[in-house]
């Protein structure tokens, strides 16, 4: 299909949005998709509303047991009905997680907790991963959670409307007082 | 407070069995939903579910939240497993009595609807809107992977009237739904 010819992909662009096409149409699109950014934009926005069609489908109880199936198939080492442990109990702490926000305008200042006991535990089931709410004035502006387990990880979850030119620093700090930064996204101070 | 649903599938690495317990009790029934609605059939569907765990669990990484959210994610994996687990036995590929009772079970808002997400509640609408047999031919189309031809055979249409119902459905949802989107010309 020659790029002239978006008027013509564009009336394929649901069927192949929505998957709906013969394997000769579709090899025909694509090859125009190729070559053409606007039609490709088009058929990738037609592909979101596609795939939201998906979300509608009502949900369904899978047979008992399923969980468990599914936990020992990823999991083949740990069974799936372990008890819940807490190997990290916040009184005996081997390390602090520190998270400020820096940066100019309404994300100045320091946000998170000041210091560890301010942590939270996730929930039920989920009691070795800690939850530290990040706030700003006041808002909570995003989430930081630390699996202080090997190996261990920290997930840190900002809220859309977050500038993105703001700077974010996230620092990892040993009772000890040493400390490590782990992430700072944003131009220097 | 619980885990979002980005935070869980982050821990998914972690080889947490808690986290994976917490990850399969929050999307199994959304999972198993999609996957028993597009091959039919129970034990079948138990196997796709699991396949579509088994991926998120192996390629966590790769979801990316600026595409959709976890479960819209989690949906399309289970999708695609399961049309290809369709195409691979298919040889009747769906009742037409079974999709007269499904589109009104889509139509209608969950129970617990303040979950839902106000998105859904829109497309939901628009589609309740839109000419009955469009929104078929767009469920047809989108769930169970049905092409043009498959359509106007199930529907006993002409192809070009199958094309037009799709092509006009899935261009009345979009242009319902709101920005940011790109514009279709």
């Amino acid at each position: 299909m020659p790029d002239s010819n978006c008027t013509e992909c564009m009336e394929l662009a649901p069927e192949l949005a929505l998957n709906a096409l013969t394997g000769r149409e579709r090899a025909q699109v694509l090859a125009h998709l190729d070559e053409c950014s606007r039609c490709r934009e088009a058929v990738c926005a037609l592909t979101s509303t596609a795939d939201e069609l998906l979300t509608l489908v009502p949900e369904a109880e899978p047979p008992p047991g399923f969980e468990k199936r599914v936990v020992a198939a990823v999991m083949p080492d740990e069974p799936a009905s372990a008890p819940c442990r807490s190997r990290w109990p916040m009184a005996t702490a081997a390390s602090l997680l520190s998270l400020s926000l820096v940066g100019a305008g309404w994300l100045a200042g320091s946000a998170g907790p000041a210091n560890g006991s301010s942590y939270q535990q996730a929930g039920p089931g989920t009691r070795s991963v800690l939850y530290a709410p990040l706030t700003n004035h006041s808002q909570e502006v995003g989430q930081a959670y630390l699996e202080p387990d090997q190996p261990s990880w920290v997930y840190l979850s900002l809220s859309a409307n977050v500038r993105t030119d703001a700077n974010l620093r996230c620092t990892l700090t040993d009772p000890d007082g040493a400390s490590i930064e782990l992430v700072h996204w944003g131009s220097s101070d | 407070m619980g885990l979002t649903d980005d935070a869980l599938l982050a821990g998914l690495g972690t080889g947490e069995s808690q986290l994976a317990q917490a990850f399969v009790g929050r999307f199994q029934r959304a999972v198993f939903g999609i996957a028993y609605r597009v091959v039919g059939d129970s034990g079948r569907a138990e196997d796709v579910a699991q396949q579509a765990f088994e991926h998120a669990w192996r390629h966590a990484e790769t979801y990316d939240p600026r595409r959709g959210s976890v479960r819209g994610w989690l949906v399309r994996i289970t999708h695609n497993l399961a049309v290809d687990a369709v195409r691979m036995r298919r040889s009747a590929p769906v009742d037409p009595h079974d999709l007269q009772e499904y589109l009104p079970a889509i139509l209608r808002t969950p129970e617990h609807d303040t979950l839902a997400e106000e998105k859904s509640t829109q497309l939901r609408a628009v589609l309740a809107a839109i000419p009955r047999e469009q929104a078929r031919a767009v469920i047809m189309a989108s769930i169970h992977a049905m092409t043009a031809h498959e359509i106007a055979e199930i529907e006993k249409i002409p192809l070009g009237t199958a094309k037009y119902r799709i092509r006009a459905g899935l261009i009345k949802l979009h242009s319902a739904l709101p920005a940011p989107r790109d514009d279709y010309a």
